[in-house]
């Protein structure tokens, strides 16, 4: 691929910035280890145990009554981090890949018996763009012409051009690969996919947007999981190859301080193992989320589509679309009902998918919702079907790369539309009261949109030693001994646990960027919540300039109310006394320190730059 | 990977534990002094259950 790319691609896009990046390889999925998994689940069953008789002991023996203002909501957002604890300890507790298979020859070897004749299969390929650079299109348009298959296959890749730009329809006609384009933009990409469905055919879909470079391998390693004919989607991990990797420590206090730096930040990384300044800067790598969260939900049939590097069954989709509009006009008359029942009724053996897809046409589809989190809606549509249990499979290896949100705004975009898309799914349109899926489909289900309403709690848990340090008001009363006896296990449990539940990849960005982007996720929740639609702004593939510190005010002010309290409760303390205690001022003063570590990440992201933008500012200076 | 490497994955992990149990300690000892201090008899059996920690925290303090 890399070499295709060197040899098509010297006249264009030599100066992209991810260019030097070209040669990155994804990482292998994490291994699997049976002894690693255990100690995790007796680690996770300690650590519940313990948060249980924590809370229990919060609830019962520790409420300060004379600042129940404070106390109750204390009390009541570590009950809500602790549930959020327990379902996320159930989406960790074990792997189970699916078996991996041979890619089919023939679709005969993908649908039940007699519902498809004997023939190669087919799959269309769409690359979805709006605005992105035509160039950047291309890189993506010549690596899918690079997709192998061990089989005859009819393989088409399409542009789905919403952006009707000549541009665009010229590279198609360049590269000989489809173009597909609409007059509206009804539905942004999900309508921009429906509109390329009904003008194609094939029996499987692959889903990449602009930015989406398939790996040879793609179609060979995961038709085989389409064998089973109930899986609907198979979606890859999402990998982005242009993540800034930073500077060793000792390089960076090496440069700013000679040798004396250099040999600190030596012996800090012999300790601590080596430590990259500048590293990822976003938080934007995904292997947490695919490699952990998503993989550990194959056992439970739980996985959900995010779009780009999913492969669907066409077939799978039409039924989405099929459920949906069937669901849409329930109340209508008899004469339509009837009509869906038609559409909907098992087949004869020579009417296949796409006789069924052609009927569908006829009437108003939208086979994936228009929704801004279209992906993950409409697998909730296929796991609440009760007449057909589709599948959804995470395959565990990367085959595409994708480039990640160079800049903050482009980022805070992103986590938006996450946020927002999700929170408007759990409160309008709630898969997990709603009938249809197993409860082990609800748990994780759950799972993820209690992690956006994580945002209230994570609220609390920041201005809780800014209004001690403030007031000398403790939202617990008992002995220190006491809290720390019931805490204590709890809190140090769960590091241990999580550092075998996660072993193998480190937890610490996601860990603190989860706590720092709490006003985006109540920003969202607040739209939600006022039912303001949640708009679908592509997210930036180029890094906007500009500054984008606004976008972080309220990290810096919690930064700096923190930093005041703090040096106010020192004050207080050490000349009239003020109800502070040492103890007091310790515990809460890296309580703060913890917050303030977490904020200044993403204050730091406000502040980033691309390495050859320092080099140039500082040659200037 | 070795079991070098994944640590200094989780390291994260790692320190913030030791930093609880120190800090845990810490504060623990400072408070109980202070407790002794101003009671003028030893610090509680912080294993010992207590049935009412604010009326236990008052008698302390009056």
């Amino acid at each position: 691929m890399v070499r295709a790319i060197k040899a098509n691609g010297a006249n264009v896009s030599a100066d992209f910035y991810f260019t030097k990046f070209e040669n990155r390889r994804p990482p292998a999925p994490l291994p699997q280890s049976r002894s690693v998994e255990l100690i995790w689940q007796f680690l996770a069953i300690c650590s519940l145990v313990a948060g249980a008789v924590y809370i229990w002991w919060r609830w019962t023996s520790s409420l300060n009554m004379d600042a129940l203002w404070f106390a109750i909501p204390m009390v009541v957002a570590e009950t809500c981090a602790y549930f959020g604890l327990f379902l996320f300890t159930a989406n960790l507790w074990k792997t189970r890949d699916y078996p991996r298979r041979e890619p089919p020859a023939s679709i005969t070897e993908c649908v039940r018996e007699g519902e498809a004749v004997d023939r190669p299969v087919s799959v269309d390929l769409f690359i979805a763009t709006y605005n992105e650079d035509v160039e950047l299109a291309r890189l993506s348009i010549r690596d899918a012409r690079q997709v192998a298959y061990p089989h005859s296959i009819d393989f088409r890749i399409h542009v789905l051009d919403d952006g009707r730009r000549a541009d665009m329809q010229r590279v198609c006609e360049e590269e000989g690969v489809g173009y597909i384009t609409r007059d509206n933009n009804a539905g942004f990409k999900a309508g921009n996919l429906r509109n390329a469905m009904e003008r194609t055919s094939g029996d499987f879909i692959v889903i990449c947007d602009a930015d989406t470079r398939p790996f040879p391998t793609m179609l060979e390693h995961t038709l085989g999981y389409f064998r089973d004919p109930d899986v609907a989607i198979v979606q890859t991990p999402q990998w982005f190859y242009d993540i800034p990797e930073g500077e060793r420590l000792q390089d960076v206090w090496g440069r700013h301080a000679g040798s004396p730096g250099r040999l600190l930040g030596k012996a800090i990384e012999t300790v601590f193992g080596e430590i990259r300044v500048g590293e990822d800067p976003f938080a934007n790598d995904p292997a947490m989320f695919y490699d952990i969260i998503q993989r550990r939900r194959n056992p439970w049939n739980a996985a959900f589509c995010c779009g780009a590097g999913s492969i669907h069954r066409r077939e799978a989709v039409m039924f989405v679309a099929l459920r949906a509009y069937a669901d849409a006009i329930a109340h209508d008359p008899a004469n339509a009902r009837s009509r869906i029942a038609r559409l909907l009724r098992p087949r004869n053996a020579d009417e296949d998918a796409l006789a069924r897809w052609q009927a569908a046409q006829e009437q108003e589809l939208t086979p994936y919702k228009f929704h801004v989190s279209e992906d993950i809606y409409s697998t909730i549509v296929l796991h609440q079907d009760k007449e057909r249990t589709w599948k959804t499979v995470l395959h565990p290896q990367v085959e595409s790369k994708m480039l990640s949100p160079q800049d903050l705004l482009a980022w805070t975009v992103q986590r938006f539309k996450y946020a927002g898309g999700s929170l408007d799914i759990f409160f309008h349109d709630n898969p997990v009261t709603r009938p249809g899926m197993s409860m082990a489909q609800r748990v994780m289900y759950l799972t993820t949109f209690w992690s956006y309403l994580g945002a209230l709690w994570n609220l609390v848990f920041l201005l809780a030693p800014i209004i001690y340090m403030t007031t000398a008001i403790p939202p617990v009363s008992a002995y220190t001994g006491d809290f720390f006896m019931r805490a204590m296990p709890f809190l140090v449990l769960n590091e241990l646990a999580f550092l075998m539940g996660t072993w193998g990849l480190s937890g610490f960005q996601g860990k603190v960027s989860y706590l720092a982007s709490f006003p985006i996720s109540l920003r969202a929740l607040w739209a939600v919540v006022r039912r303001r639609k949640i708009s679908f702004p592509v997210t930036p593939k180029q890094r906007q300039e500009g500054n984008h510190l606004r976008l972080v005010w309220p990290q810096i002010a919690i930064m700096a109310a923190t930093l005041f309290s703090f040096a106010w409760c020192a004050l207080r303390l050490f000349t009239v006394g003020g109800g502070y205690s040492l103890g007091g001022l310790i515990a809460n003063g890296l309580w703060g320190l913890n917050n303030i570590l977490a904020m200044s990440i993403m204050v730091r992201a406000a502040f980033w730059k691309p390495e050859d933008e320092t080099s140039k500012l500082e040659s200037v200076a | 990977m070795s079991i070098r490497e994944n640590l200094r994955r989780g390291r994260s992990h790692i320190i913030t534990a030791v930093v609880l149990i120190v800090a845990g300690a810490l504060v623990v000892q400072i408070e109980d002094r202070n407790l002794q201090r101003e009671a003028g008899k030893p610090a509680p059996d912080h294993a010992a259950p207590i049935k009412d920690a604010a009326t236990a925290l008052d008698k302390i303090q009056d």
